[in-house]
């Protein structure tokens, strides 16, 4: 990134960050940028750029606590970062890249296969290893999680064309690769590349693999609205319990023909109705809405090493690929066909040789029968008993997000 | 769900503190894995994994687990008890317990361990049980046959009378009131739980690009809109900057809770009320970098009791990377005017309220005030809360465990600070909120607690999980030679006649501090001083002297003590240089090998040092920054070969290893020789106020009600310098008075604020 209007030595490290970050937006958006100061700039900016930002063709910009008279404060508090992403506009949101790295082959394929497959109640046996392309589609999206509170946080999500897998450790050892990469050498012939999904099938894996990820993200704020609802629960329980005590105990002052003692019980009732409305409105404040929007799209063309692995369970048999990542070095995990989490699948069914996790092949709460979810998403084929799923994503119209 | 172990080591910490991780993990997936397949070979697996890890919490709890699931509770209550020798047992452990209790048909007493530990709920339950989600509807069938089971037990035990018929009352008297039910006769209301609903939308999904056209955008607009994601994220202090910026410091997600309301809800002013040993001070750190991080605060004042002055300097400048001038600056008597003009000042709130400091303080902005120990402000009337009461300021933090001590007007002066006009006036206050005549008592708890949340943050350690291991304390006290004794003796009346001299008071210190060390350091410090005053032979002459002793009777005793249990990992603290050079000499000559860590090391020196103990030796011989910053949990033997007089020195040295994350006992042993200074304070300290039992962070709290002007360590060397005897026992049993009264102050304090405000205050 360019810099422009670098930030004084001693400035805090974030103060000098954002004022790259405008430096280089202003820049690339083609306005002219000249540090003028410890922590400010100067900027003579095009229209374009006057516009999105509200600013004249020749303003001052700085970044400190304090800034000089006749100059502007860009902060994060402020609703600059506003300003700026409607000076991006629409750009940014998609990109190629290809890698071609320096690599060698991993020596021991069956121990690395061995050490990243572990079932229960199959067996696998490699085929063979052979080098081959793939496309990572990276999605990044940010979410945004309301209760009582609120926490907003970035999420990344990867997609391997060629395998179906969700590699999300693989591309963790990638992605800081990309900074290093350098110009990007020429994109292999199509033939070579996996073919693009349709765009229905990527959205389904999407809506299925987001919210077990963002509930691992979310999993200490989560935990602390447990933790809160629990605690008010008590207190609403034992101001009622209170209330209902009292009414009992007069009531058991007076006389069974007391119309007294009748006022009184309907006292009582009035009270546990009282508390369960009382509930139902704590349960409507806490209840959690988190809003995903799509940010970017990276698209990742690579070499790996193809991994060719046959499954078998009792007699029948299916193959499976999986990639492992000469950046990475390591073998990607085959995704779970139930939950699609980060959880490693251990068990394979019996029909279609789903790979799953143990919630994914567990007892029917109805009838005891084990059934795989992946066969049978809807309901139990046995007893038809249809199981309340983690909430897939809802799908809604909404404004795009800033 | 833990996230997969990545071949990629960058960020690990340089060592790993158990070589067999990897091991480790295997066997507790293929544990895990065997439980939810409900495996008829599950309990071999969880077995053969005992047998390769016999000692691991997490293989020991699952294989307790096992157990039950294969209704074995005689082979889970046997696992859990050898849990129980290793670690400090948890909730975890007594849901187990409580279940194999269930299945021994032991359901009563099951049902009182489970309501004990507060798991009479499924949901709670879950939350401390060591299986899988696959396993909640077995947990919630077992926790359902004790409540059922448990019950039935109560009614056979209790068996409802059999119903008389009533008498017919006498028409000439009326008939009777019946008496009221009692309390525990009375039904409950039926309670009922709110779930907590979560939904997952995804916006706008029309715009999601599954590919990019060509090669998509240019790499600069690809990463500013990546940039600008990242920084939006700070907006709201979601984010937070600070948390990478720290060294050395474990932020625990309490701490991480706390900066984000003060930030996000209390703008910046707020009360931190944690009880001791919590970390009000990383807090206080964490606000205060976090703000300068944005650019929002470039003015910091830090007011503290005079003693810590030297504490919150260092801790700002090593752990959050904030260097401040503080009061002890010569640069505050020259120029008191260009020393306020500072960015970043720490001052003593005693000098700083002084007439001529104050005055220019009034005319100064800063962007945050942190007040220290506030419960000092408690008086309107004082010239310390006049003092920060007349400060500019943008931010305000107020730090004290005990913010109410004898009146709850306290708490209305404290809170009155942070937010004018939060309770009206006095008057009111008192009329709302005071029960007359009893100033410590409310009359409307519940509604003060609901203002109080709006500017005060209290967590406790219930709320933090924080389960500190027992200590246990021993104090050696041993009988010198007489060379040694008649050496130390000769030292003190030569010291008391420089110090009635009235000079080189802090070479007296020095001296006395060396002498109760070792006769080594003695002779080093004598001598040195002999040096710079070669007027008086005298000095020289015992130089030689305590140098022919050779070992002392403490030196003796320590490597007597080190060769019981010679294994086991002991840290030893040695203040004085010389003192830590003759006993390293030592113990090369008897063959003991031993790692040594001291502040002069570099970063990675420290390191290596730390790996040595770790994994090679069982000794670390460490000077007074010995294992700072590092984890050395491993090590539960702490062993202070030199007492300093600073009692928080102490409590910082056992802060290095009874602290988060120490699942086993600790034991503490304490070095004095008969007849010295130390001796005198460790009786002061041990038997007085039990200073070895309190948890770290207390004893500063009691201090804190002493002299404000003097630290405590002045106050033992003005005690021991008395010309005679008697004056010097007379001042002991005063120090030893003021102490004790501060303790029970202090417990008295403590007593009442848990009691106002409980545990509703929490940040989390």
């Amino acid at each position: 990134m360019p810099h422009e209007g670098e930030p004084p030595e001693d400035s805090p490290p974030e103060v000098g960050r954002l004022q790259r970050f405008a430096g280089a937006l202003l820049a690339e958006a083609g306005a002219l940028v000249e540090p003028i100061a410890p922590g400010e700039i100067e900027v003579l900016a095009p229209l374009e750029v006057q516009r999105a930002l509200g600013v004249a063709d020749l303003s001052r910009l700085g970044f400190g606590a304090t800034v000089t008279p006749g100059a502007l404060r860009v902060g994060i508090e402020s609703d600059w970062l506003d300003r700026f992403a409607r000076l991006l506009d629409n750009r940014g949101r998609a990109r190629r890249r290809v890698l071609r790295p320096e690599w060698r082959a991993p020596a021991d394929p069956e121990r690395v296969l061995g050490h990243e497959l572990i079932l229960d109640n199959a067996t696998f046996r490699l085929l063979g290893v052979a080098p081959a392309w793939t496309r990572y589609l990276v999605f990044a999206f940010r979410y945004a999680a309301v209760s009582e509170e609120k926490r907003e946080g970035l999420l990344q999500l990867g997609l391997n064309l060629a395998t179906g897998a969700l590699p999300d450790a693989v591309l963790a050892g990638v992605m800081p690769w990309l900074d290093q990469a350098g110009e990007d050498p020429p994109a292999p012939p199509a033939e070579a590349m996996p073919t693009s999904w349709e765009r229905k099938r990527v959205l389904d894996v999407l809506a299925r693999a987001l919210p077990p990820r963002l509930d691992a993200a979310l999993a200490p704020f989560i935990k602390t609205l447990h933790r809160r609802l629990e605690r008010d629960q008590d207190r609403l329980h034992g101001y009622h319990n209170d209330l209902h005590h009292e009414a009992l105990r007069r009531a058991a002052q007076l006389a069974a023909d007391d119309p007294g003692r009748a006022r009184e019980a309907q006292r009582g009732a009035a009270i546990a109705h009282e508390y369960r409305a009382k509930l139902d409105d704590l349960a409507r404040q806490y209840a959690l809405r988190v809003s995903v929007a799509w940010v970017q799209t990276l698209e990742l063309v690579m070499p790996v090493q193809r991994f060719s692995v046959q499954l078998r369970r009792r007699k029948a048999e299916r193959t499976l690929d999986l990639d492992w990542n000469p950046l990475a070095r390591r073998l990607e995990t085959p995704p779970c066909a139930f939950s699609y989490g980060p959880e490693r699948p251990r068990l394979v069914c019996d029909d279609a040789l789903h790979l799953v996790v143990p919630a994914g092949l567990a007892p029917c709460p109805a009838c005891g029968k084990p059934f795989c979810r992946a066969c049978h998403p809807a309901h139990c084929p046995k007893c038809r008993h249809a199981e309340t799923r983690t909430a897939m994503l809802e799908i809604s119209p909404r404004e795009p997000s800033p | 769900m833990p996230s997969e172990k990545s071949s990629d080591t960058a960020g690990l910490p340089l060592f790993d503190p158990n070589p067999a991780e990897g091991e480790r993990l295997f066997w507790v997936e293929r544990v895990r894995a065997a439980l939810e397949a409900r495996s008829a070979e599950a309990l071999s697996v969880a077995e053969a994994a005992l047998r390769a890890l016999p000692a691991d919490p997490e293989i020991l709890l699952l294989a307790a687990l096992t157990a039950l699931a294969t209704r074995r509770p005689e082979r889970a209550l046997a696992l859990l008890k050898r849990y129980g020798k290793r670690y400090l047992p948890g909730k975890p452990v007594a849901l187990l317990k409580a279940l194999a209790l269930g299945q021994q048909g032991y359901f009563v007493r099951a049902w009182s361990l489970l309501e004990e530990e507060g798991l009479t709920r499924e949901d709670t339950a879950a939350r401390w049980f060591v299986g899988s989600h696959g396993m909640f509807g077995w947990l919630a069938e077992a926790l359902r046959e004790i409540r059922v089971e448990r019950l039935r037990s109560a009614r056979r035990s209790h068996p409802t009378p059999p119903v008389r018929p009533a008498r017919p009352q006498k028409p000439t008297s009326p008939a009777p009131k019946p008496t009221a039910a009692p309390l525990s006769a009375l039904p409950d209301l039926p309670r009922l739980a709110a779930s907590l609903d979560i939904a997952f939308e995804i916006a706008d999904p029309s715009a999601i690009l599954v590919e990019a056209e060509g090669e998509g955008d240019t790499s600069a607009w690809f990463r500013l809109r990546e940039e600008l994601n990242r920084l939006s994220l700070f907006e709201g202090f979601d984010e937070l900057l600070c948390l990478p910026a720290l060294r050395d410091v474990e932020a625990h997600w309490y701490q991480i809770e706390t900066v984000r309301k003060v930030l996000k809800q209390y703008r910046g002013r707020v009360l931190l009320a944690d009880e001791v040993g919590l970390g009000k001070t990383i807090e206080a750190g964490m606000i205060l970098k976090e703000y300068a991080l944005r650019g929002m605060a470039e003015r910091i004042l830090i007011l503290t009791p005079a003693a810590l002055v030297g504490q919150w300097r260092d801790e700002m400048a090593e752990k959050f990377g904030l260097d401040c001038a503080t009061s002890h600056d010569p640069l505050l008597r020259e120029d008191p005017a260009g020393f306020w003009a500072k960015p970043r000042v720490i001052a003593s709130i005693a000098a700083a309220r002084r007439k001529e400091h104050a005055e220019t303080l009034a005319g100064l902005s800063y962007d945050v005030v942190v007040v220290d120990e506030a419960h000092h402000l408690r008086d309107q009337a004082s010239a310390s809360y006049r003092l920060v009461n007349s400060l500019r300021k943008r931010f305000l933090l107020l730090l004290s465990a005990t913010p109410v001590q004898n009146s709850l007007l306290e708490l209305y002066n404290l809170l009155t600070l942070l937010k004018p006009g939060i309770f009206k006036t006095a008057k009111e206050f008192r009329a709302l909120y005071m029960v007359p005549g009893k100033p410590r008592e409310p009359t409307n708890r519940a509604r003060l607690r609901d203002l109080m949340r709006g500017v005060m943050v209290r967590n406790t350690r219930a709320l933090a999980s924080l389960r500190l291991p027992r200590r246990h304390a021993s104090t050696l006290r041993v009988t010198p030679g007489e060379a040694e004794a008649e050496g130390y003796r000769a030292l003190t009346t030569l010291v008391r006649e420089v110090a009635a001299a009235g000079q080189h008071r802090l070479a007296v210190q020095h001296l006395l501090a060396a002498a109760g060390s070792s006769p080594a350091a003695a002779a080093a410090a004598v001598l040195r001083f002999a040096e710079r005053n070669p007027d008086d032979a005298r000095w020289q002459a015992l130089g030689e002297r305590l140098r022919a002793i050779g070992m002392g009777a403490k030196e003796a005793a320590l490597l007597r003590l080190l060769g019981r249990n010679p294994a086991e990992k002991k840290m030893v603290f040695v203040h004085h240089r010389d003192s830590m050079a003759h006993l390293a000499e030592r113990l090369r000559s008897e063959g003991r090998p031993f790692a040594r860590f001291d502040g002069a090391m570099s970063g990675p020196e420290k390191d290596r040092a730390v790996a040595a103990f770790r994994d090679e030796v069982a000794l670390l011989l460490c000077s007074e920054s010995g294992g700072e910053g590092r984890n050395l949990q491993f090590c539960n033997t702490l062993i202070n070969f030199d007492i300093p007089w600073n009692p928080m020195a102490i409590e910082q040295r056992i802060g290095r290893i009874d602290r988060i994350g120490q699942a086993r006992e600790v034991f503490i042993f304490n070095l004095a020789t008969a007849g010295t200074i130390e001796d005198e304070v460790l009786r002061i300290l041990d038997e007085k106020i039990n200073m070895f039992e309190l948890v770290v962070g207390e004893v500063g709290a009691i201090l804190g009600e002493l002299d404000e002007q003097q630290d405590f360590s002045t106050l033992v060397l003005e005690a021991w310098l008395r010309a005679t005897e008697p004056d010097r026992a007379a001042a002991f049993a005063a120090l030893e008075n003021q102490l004790l009264t501060a303790r029970q102050q202090y417990d008295g304090v403590k007593a009442l604020d848990e009691a106002l405000f409980g545990d509703d205050l929490d940040a989390a």
